[in-house]
């Protein structure tokens, strides 16, 4: 399976493969759950992106996702649905 | 049953000045931003707990005291985070205290553990690395309402066993499960549970190299063991998002929320400044009836002034946080003997002018700094201010700052200490201490009687003229602003703006709560900080303008046409004063502005705060203080002056110099102390007083001199 930045991913959820670079960036990314292994899901594309990443939405700069490499395939939708919905996003929670 | 009635709070005598010294055992309340945590904290410890001075850090920490049934206990707030690998300044605090390695202050005895219930899963990592130290730790799962009615199931027991921790469901909004919480922290306290080792950190070291996911993994694991999600509908912040983050509307959405948060700033601070400003001058009347007219008996009259004037100290070092020791001591007792040995008509200035009118003048930007650090916590609360950080990102990186620095520069067109106090939303210490050193550009309230002296200096004649002087000084503060930050990324704080990476919380309904904690937090630190700096250096420039005393000649025979005996003497003094001495010295530096030595005068005075220069100018050009306020007169005087060649004074070069002077100097003490207070060190005031006094100068200067060149 070939490889992509999640900069040029379009919309849909893909598998995180893992961060390239070092230091300051890369903890601020992976502890925010974008990190090997995870789904990340393109909610809005544009600079800065959103992500839905373990239940939460997170804003993420161009710069920053050129760095998270990505599976160029998407994630099944069913494993989306499962993946996306595990937690509670704060919609109906208040 | 409210948790007040559980958890009683002891009363106020019983409080040390210092968490870190206190005998009562110390909770650590840790947790990922936006878990509720704040709202945990104001719930159990009311709206008494304080900022606490931890020695060697800069970073406030908000503490206060909880009864629980077996004695108190000290509950510290720590600084929000997502992982124990810390990036920003308050993070690594919380780090820090957490493993114990803060100077002075041991590890917590008990460690309450914050978890949101609607996002557990996230929640988890930090979790993971807070188990793994090994404290005794109680995981408080906050928002259990909000997961109920989600119908998100949530396996209590079984969750307590996979953490090896007790777990207590609740919610700070209503207070559910608080009397549990404190149930338990009080037994874990007494107790001194074993701490069982963990399984979870099997795979920190020769999986893959990544700690996070091995942690993110565990954390999926035991969310998918224990937690039960109906597949989520009807996803409001979603659609709310889908407006407010869109790349056009969302900016205008930030703009036009900012604009009505400035109305009402401006609107509502009116009525409190207005009865400020009346209270003190109410003060100052009173002060000068108390004081009596004929000299009282020596030893009288020094021991009452004596006594009050170390009142004053004591009062004084116990807000800006000075201890009594044989310097600070022989200080206090030397200078309130001084004032004690004063001529009753110059101790009679010295309180009126000196000590009331400057701490009256401080005082009067309360209201506003609170009021917009109450729509600041609401924002906050709200979940909206992630959203403006995530809108202004890709406007602001061109300046080289974060779309994080845009509400602090926002703040700073009020005042800028909220400002630079709200500079600690952003994470990266370079882009906080760009954003603060270029904050005090920006047009603050203060600069309004000025540059209102000015249009009317400059077209009395013409409205929209003026209008548009307020509209240049404005344009010119924020292209300062900007220039200035780009000019720091590129000299001395080399590096481009870190890159955003932002959680976008869910909204919901702001706690009140939260925002009067913050706001009685934040005016305090207002007080104290900017208070004591802003009353020593009003006695200081009270000082330089009143003595050396002028011989006694009869003023009165300086009296021409409408200028009475009184406002020449007043002239004739502070000319004659160190002011007025330091007024001529440095003529011939300020000479090419365009600037004579009266003007001088008023730059040096207002050295402190720059709105006093109108009131200096009115005594200095022989009109009197109180004529300050009417606003004609002083522009007719200030119109007619002319120079020692029959010139005017006022020239529209002059005008336009002293406005470009004054949009860029530094000129607000209190602003450096704060500076100084969030940067930690007195370094960056000094490069901020001298880099923005370089840059007036230079630009009154290009100012003037262009002017006169084009014959204005």
């Amino acid at each position: 399976m070939s490889h992509i930045t999640l900069s040029h991913a379009g919309p849909g959820t893909f598998r995180c493969v893992e961060i390239t670079g070092q230091g300051e960036p890369v903890v601020r990314l992976k502890r925010m759950g974008i990190c090997g292994g995870r789904h990340l899901t393109i909610v809005q594309s544009g600079d800065p992106m959103i992500l839905r990443v373990v239940g939460a939405r997170i804003g993420l700069s161009r710069e920053l996702a050129a760095s998270v490499i990505v599976d160029s395939d998407r994630v099944n939708a069913d494993d989306v649905m499962s993946a996306a919905n595990a937690q509670c996003d704060g919609d109906d929670c208040d | 049953m409210t948790v007040t009635e559980i958890c009683q709070e002891s009363d106020a005598s019983a409080r040390s000045p210092r968490a870190a010294n206190s005998d009562g055992a110390m909770v650590a309340l840790v947790g990922n931003p936006n878990t509720g945590k704040t709202t945990l904290f104001n719930k159990l410890t009311g709206l008494r707990a304080r900022t606490a001075n931890f020695p060697g850090i800069t970073v406030d920490l908000r503490s206060g005291r909880v009864q629980l049934e077996s004695g108190f206990a000290e509950i510290v707030d720590l600084p929000g985070l997502y992982s124990l690998e810390a990036v920003s300044p308050e993070e690594k605090v919380t780090a820090k205290v957490l493993a114990g390695g803060l100077e002075g202050t041991p590890a917590p005895d008990v460690v309450v553990l914050v978890l949101d219930a609607t996002h557990l899963e996230r929640n988890l990592v930090l979790a993971s690395e807070v188990l793994d130290l090994q404290l005794p730790t109680v995981v408080a799962l906050n928002q259990f309402d909000a997961a109920r009615s989600a119908d998100i199931k949530i396996d209590i027991s079984k969750l307590s066993a996979a953490l090896n921790s007790p777990v207590v469901p609740v919610s700070a909004r209503t207070g559910e499960g608080l009397d549990t919480l404190c149930r338990i922290v009080d037994e874990s306290l007494s107790e001194k549970l074993p701490i069982l080792n963990q399984d979870h950190q099997s795979c920190t070291a020769g999986c893959t190299g990544c700690t996070f996911a091995a942690r993110f993994d565990w954390a999926e694991r035991v969310s998918d063991a224990n937690v039960q999600a109906p597949p989520t509908h009807g996803r409001r912040t979603d659609a709310i998002d889908r407006v407010l983050t869109r790349p056009f509307v969302g900016v205008a959405a930030f703009l036009s929320i900012m604009l009505v948060v400035f109305y009402l700033i401006f609107s509502l601070a009116s009525i409190p400044m207005d009865m400020v400003d009346e209270a003190f001058s109410a003060i100052g009347a009173a002060a000068d009836r108390l004081i009596p007219e004929a000299p009282l008996p020596a030893g009288l009259w020094f021991g009452t002034v004596f006594f009050l004037s170390m009142i004053l100290f004591t009062a004084g070092y116990a807000a800006a946080g000075i201890s009594w020791n044989r310097r600070s001591g022989v200080m206090a007792i030397a200078l309130a003997a001084a004032v004690s040995l004063l001529p009753v008509e110059d101790f009679r200035s010295l309180l009126i002018d000196g000590v009331i009118g400057g701490v009256g003048g401080v005082v009067i930007f309360l209201p506003q700094i609170c009021i917009l650090f109450f729509f600041i916590s609401l924002l906050e609360d709200s979940g909206y201010m992630a959203r403006a950080a995530f809108v202004m990102e890709r406007l602001m990186q061109f300046v080289g700052l974060p779309g994080k620095a845009f509400v602090p520069m926002l703040s700073a067109h009020a005042c800028a200490i909220p400002g630079i106090m709200a500079a600690r939303v952003i994470e990266n210490w370079r882009d906080r201490l760009v954003t603060i050193l270029v904050l005090p550009l920006l047009t603050c309230s203060a600069r309004l009687p000025v540059y209102t002296m000015i249009a009317a200096l400059l077209f009395s004649d013409s409205p929209s003229s003026a209008a548009m002087v307020f509209v240049g000084a404005y344009v010119l503060g924020i292209s300062a602003a900007l220039f200035s930050a780009w000019c720091l990324k590129k000299t001395i704080l080399q590096g481009s703006a870190v890159p955003l990476v932002i959680e976008l919380p869910a909204y919901r309904v702001p706690s009140l709560r939260n925002a009067v904690a913050a706001v009685i937090d934040r005016g305090t630190v207002f007080v104290r900080q900017a208070g004591t700096v802003i009353l020593m250096i009003s006695v200081i420039l009270w000082v330089l303008a009143t003595y050396p005393k002028l011989p006694d000649v009869d003023t009165g025979a300086a009296t021409s046409g409408e200028v009475t005996a009184e406002q020449a003497g007043a002239q004739e003094a502070l000319a004659y004063s160190f002011a007025g001495r330091a007024g001529r010295l440095v003529e011939p530096i300020f000479r090419p502005l365009g600037f004579d030595w009266k003007i001088n005068v008023g730059v040096l005075t207002s050295f402190a705060a720059r709105e006093v220069v109108v009131s200096t100018l009115a005594i200095v050009y022989g009109i009197g203080e109180e004529s300050a306020d009417d606003e004609a007169t002083l522009v007719e005087t200030l119109q007619r002056q002319t120079r020692p060649d029959g010139s005017p004074v006022f020239t529209k070069a002059t005008g336009f110099s002293l406005l470009a002077f004054f949009v860029l100097a530094m000129q607000c003490l209190p602003t450096q102390a704060v500076t100084k207070r969030e940067t930690g060190s007195w370094k960056w005031a000094v490069f901020q007083l001298v880099y923005m006094s370089a840059m007036a100068y230079v630009a009154a200067l290009v100012t003037f001199q262009s002017c006169t060149a084009l014959g204005l």
